[in-house]
């Protein structure tokens, strides 16, 4: 399910700063998917706040006619906001309730016209039903997706009809860490099983994505350059990597399935533990 | 037990094949290799222990040859002198392949 961010108007001596915050409290009240937005948060780009500002459907409530609330979200990278302006919806009435339930009737209005579009997209984009199998090994949870394929490598290819996407796994992003910037092959590069194509630097190392099956990409996953933080966050979902078309799709024969790939990463959990007590 | 290797990660496997049973790691041009001066980009470049720096003259050298991970180049796009190189992918994925099938 798509979440709904609501972004109300910080401004607390701006004529319609109040309403956009009363708008916002009640809207959450009676909707379980909805998250009140945090101008503060999102201007100094607090992690969490990212999260749920990305994977989320945008409605900016601004307050007067400076639109700060709308500015600051496309200045934070979304162009498919709804903006609702308080001056235009309510200028008119002069009562502060009867001006509320004016703006909630129709953010209500725009939220259920983004639903029936966006359940669409969202199939194909983000936040799929995923399932995973989950072990607790020291201080690390491990999360493996399944129905994947891995590799020892640790990444993943899910097949999707024609063509295969590939990412990094939840455990080579624990243990490369933060990743702050992903470099990826282009669109038309043939690559062979294993090779390496892009590269990724975190923190503490940089990595090379070894592809896991041999094919031609056709598409790379652009909005990494600007948040590679997902590599992190979503890795199998929102972090993938590659769509790629594959030359020959029985090579997945040789990668492992979930259940196998788990053993095999708490035995390297277990040894990179191991080398940290040295 | 299985004592057949004392070397670090020789236990290890790779796709179900034992690590010591795949030869993939690193081969020095020692003609190529200067130590970097004594900075060996390799040796801090690799997470996984597997170089050595030795003095007199400054070269590189392979240490924990099973440390390396199978299919991992990124050390020698490191090198400033070219003188890291690895097997063929193509012959490793086949040894893998014919190991697996026994």
């Amino acid at each position: 399910m798509v979440r709904k961010y609501i972004l109300p108007c910080a401004g607390y001596d701006r004529p319609g700063g109040k309403v956009t915050r009363d708008v916002a409290e009640q809207i959450s009240k009676n909707h379980d998917d909805v998250i009140i937005g945090s101008m503060g948060a999102l201007f100094s780009e607090r992690p969490g706040e990212m999260r749920d500002f990305r994977t989320s459907e945008v409605y900016c409530l601004d307050g007067c006619g400076t639109n700060c609330a709308s500015d600051l979200a496309l200045a934070r990278g979304r162009d498919d906001i709804t903006s609702l302006s308080i001056p235009d919806i309510a200028g008119s009435v002069k009562d502060f309730d009867e001006k509320v339930d004016l703006v909630i009737e129709k953010l209500e209005t725009e939220m259920n016209k983004e639903s029936s579009k966006v359940s669409i997209t969202a199939a194909v984009d983000s936040l799929r039903a995923i399932e995973f199998i989950e072990e607790k090994f020291d201080k690390f949870t491990l999360k493996v997706a399944k129905g994947l394929k891995y590799s020892d490598n640790d990444f993943w290819v899910r097949v999707e009809e024609t063509h295969v996407r590939i990412g990094a796994s939840d455990f080579f992003q624990q243990m490369t860490s933060d990743v702050y910037y992903v470099d990826l092959a282009a669109s038309g590069t043939h690559v062979e099983m294993f090779d390496d194509a892009g590269a990724m630097e975190s923190t503490k190392i940089l990595a090379e994505i070894i592809v896991p099956v041999s094919g031609t990409i056709v598409e790379s996953n652009t909005s990494l350059e600007d948040s590679p933080e997902l590599i992190n966050e979503s890795p199998y979902d929102r972090g993938w990597l590659y769509l790629i078309q594959p030359d020959d799709i029985s090579e997945l024969e040789l990668l492992r399935d979930a259940s196998d790939y788990m053993a095999h990463v708490l035995e390297k959990a277990k040894k990179e533990v191991g080398k940290k007590v040295q | 037990m299985d004592m057949t290797s004392t070397e670090p990660g020789a236990e290890t496997t790779f796709m179900g094949v034992k690590r010591e049973k795949i030869p993939w790691w690193p081969s020095i041009d020692l003609e190529k290799c200067d130590g970097c001066n004594g900075e060996y980009d390799c040796l801090k470049f690799c997470p996984h222990k597997v170089y050595t720096p030795l003095e007199n003259p400054q070269r590189i050298a392979v240490e924990n040859r099973y440390n390396c991970v199978v299919f991992c180049q990124a050390c020698s796009k490191m090198c400033p002198k070219d003188a890291i190189s690895f097997p063929s992918k193509g012959d490793i994925l086949k040894l893998i392949k014919a190991e697996r099938a026994k």
